[in-house]
């Protein structure tokens, strides 16, 4: 492990070896670069349904992997076995695949395609997250992103889409899974928790829990806050140099500047935010008719008194 | 002295107060809510959106009642416009604002019971209560209920047309409440407008034109 990669970052769940069984199958027909996962491997992992059951947390793990996601995934030029190194050539494959140890940035340190997205930085916020302080090792990146689905490219023309993708990986932990009966009904402690937040679920469709559960720092994006330490004031968002403009509308805001160079045709597109979606032009009308309405007011006002004073002489 | 007429009964003037009271938390409210900054906190966002909820409620609310009592009490008449030699008449009206204020000549059109309003204020109230009120108070339902919002217009988000029309018709409807306040100045003497509306009981003018 080098120094200046957290440890958290280091440790894969368990789950993650998956991918491993079909690298072996891979590397036994010693395929080429492939556009999705070798046959071999799709033809046990490609099963929805092939999993086991840990002994130690009793929790069913998946050992499958959507061969379709993966092969439109950033990961989809990769081989199984280029992240897959144990021994897999066995089948039934050996206990010990279990304890492969995967690492994103084993890869993607000092990789100069990817440094644009300054992935040092990432490591160094993910340590100082809520999921690491207070789970530890326990905590990897594969438990936010899926490695065989993950695809940073992907086309999304609309905001909503972005926020859909972003929230439904902390639903995925953080929401309950009553979805039948009365307890479907029940509020959920994640409603429970967001009950100071005004028009929560409209929230929730329109702007990403990091938002809210990261910094103000663009080089935090990883570093997820917790419920007490995360934004709770409406203003850092619903105002003109809003919070959001280096969040969830960063990398827009940029796309429409050199594009357009109009900031707020982005924000109009997708959502009016009270006290960030401002017509520029609206409101320097709405400030000269104001300025013009009390001017002419307070010229009558003049003219009367004048008047006045006059027919009193 | 001409006799004082009694112009308004106690539930008109209630409403009027009322509405005006809703208004201006509203007008406040409002621009806190649109030019939010947080170096320059003038009402606490969240405050002001809780005022903003309630005062805008309690203005549709009182909406309906005001509707209510002017169909019950025939206060609707007021506003069923006279259309014989209109224009002429709302021109003679705006004559008097624009100079025949200044030369001390009489105003064009006697108040009574039956006939409140001059042409001028009778076209503008009818478009202010009848239009642009209903107006502001539907778009700001759907603001406070968003999700009853078209989920897109013309390719945009749905909620932003909406949120356009409330702040342009607030904006117009601030306006016209600026221009009310000062014309009510313009009575028999400068507070006697607002007495009325207090008292219900006009004060004529020196002299009258109709």
């Amino acid at each position: 492990m080098s120094a200046k990669t957290p440890h958290a970052i280091r440790r894969p769940r368990r789950w993650a070896i998956a991918p491993c069984v079909a690298g072996a199958f891979a590397l036994l027909a010693a395929a080429p670069a492939l556009a999705e996962p070798a046959p071999e491997c799709v033809r046990c992992h490609g099963m929805s349904t092939l999993g086991y059951q840990d002994r130690a947390s009793g929790a069913v793990v998946s050992l499958h992997v959507d061969a379709d996601a993966y092969s439109t995934s950033n990961h989809a030029d990769l081989d199984c076995v280029a992240c897959h190194k144990a021994q897999y050539g066995d089948y039934p494959h050996a206990d010990a695949v279990r304890d492969e140890d995967l690492h994103c940035l084993d890869c993607h340190t000092d990789d100069e395609r990817l440094a644009r997205f300054k992935l040092d930085e990432v490591g160094e916020s993910f340590a100082r997250s809520v999921h690491v302080t207070r789970h530890g090792d326990a905590f990897t990146c594969f438990d936010c992103h899926d490695a065989h689905a993950f695809d940073i490219a992907r086309d999304r023309d609309q905001v909503a889409d972005v926020v859909l993708d972003s929230n439904a990986i902390c639903l995925n932990c953080h929401q309950s899974t009553e979805t039948v009966g009365m307890a479907a009904l029940a509020p959920t402690a994640l409603d429970v928790a967001h009950a100071w937040l005004p028009n929560a679920s409209l929230h929730r469709r329109h702007v990403r829990c990091l938002d809210c559960h990261t910094p103000d720092d663009p080089a935090a994006s990883h570093e997820i806050l917790a419920a007490e330490d995360a934004r709770r004031a409406c203003v850092d968002c619903h105002t003109a140099d809003s919070a959001l403009l280096t969040k969830l509308y960063r990398h827009r805001v940029r796309e429409e500047r050199t594009r357009a160079g109009f900031i707020n045709a982005t924000v109009f597109n997708d959502a009016y935010i009270i006290g960030m979606t401002r017509n520029v032009a609206l409101d320097r009308a709405s400030v000269a008719a104001f300025v013009a309405a009390l001017t002419l007011i307070a010229a009558h006002a003049a003219a009367r008194w004048r008047a006045t004073r006059k027919a009193g002489r | 002295m001409n006799r004082r007429i009694r112009l308004y009964p106690f539930w008109l003037r209630a409403w009027h107060w009322s509405n005006a009271a809703l208004f201006v938390a509203l007008i406040v409210s409002g621009v806190s809510l649109h030019y939010a900054d947080p170096s320059f906190p003038w009402i606490p966002f969240r405050i002001a959106r809780s005022l903003h909820n309630v005062a805008g409620i309690a203005l549709a609310a009182l909406y309906v009642a005001f509707v209510g009592g002017n169909v019950l009490r025939g206060g609707w008449r007021q506003y069923a416009p006279d259309t014989t030699r209109l224009l002429d008449r709302m021109r003679r009206q705006g004559a008097y604002y624009l100079w025949g204020v200044f030369r001390g000549e009489a105003h064009p059109f006697q108040v009574t019971p039956s006939r409140r309003f001059n042409p001028l204020q009778q076209m503008t109230y009818l478009v202010v209560m009848g239009v642009a009120l209903p107006l502001l108070i539907a778009t700001g339902l759907l603001l406070l209920f968003p999700q009853a919002a078209p989920e897109r217009v013309l390719g945009a988000g749905g909620v932003w047309p909406v949120a356009v029309a409330h702040s342009v018709v607030a904006f117009l409807l601030t306006l016209f409440f600026l221009g009310h306040v000062y014309l009510a100045t313009m009575g028999a003497s400068i507070l006697s407008g607002a007495r009325g509306m207090i008292t219900g009981w006009h004060e004529p003018h020196e002299g009258h034109g109709q």
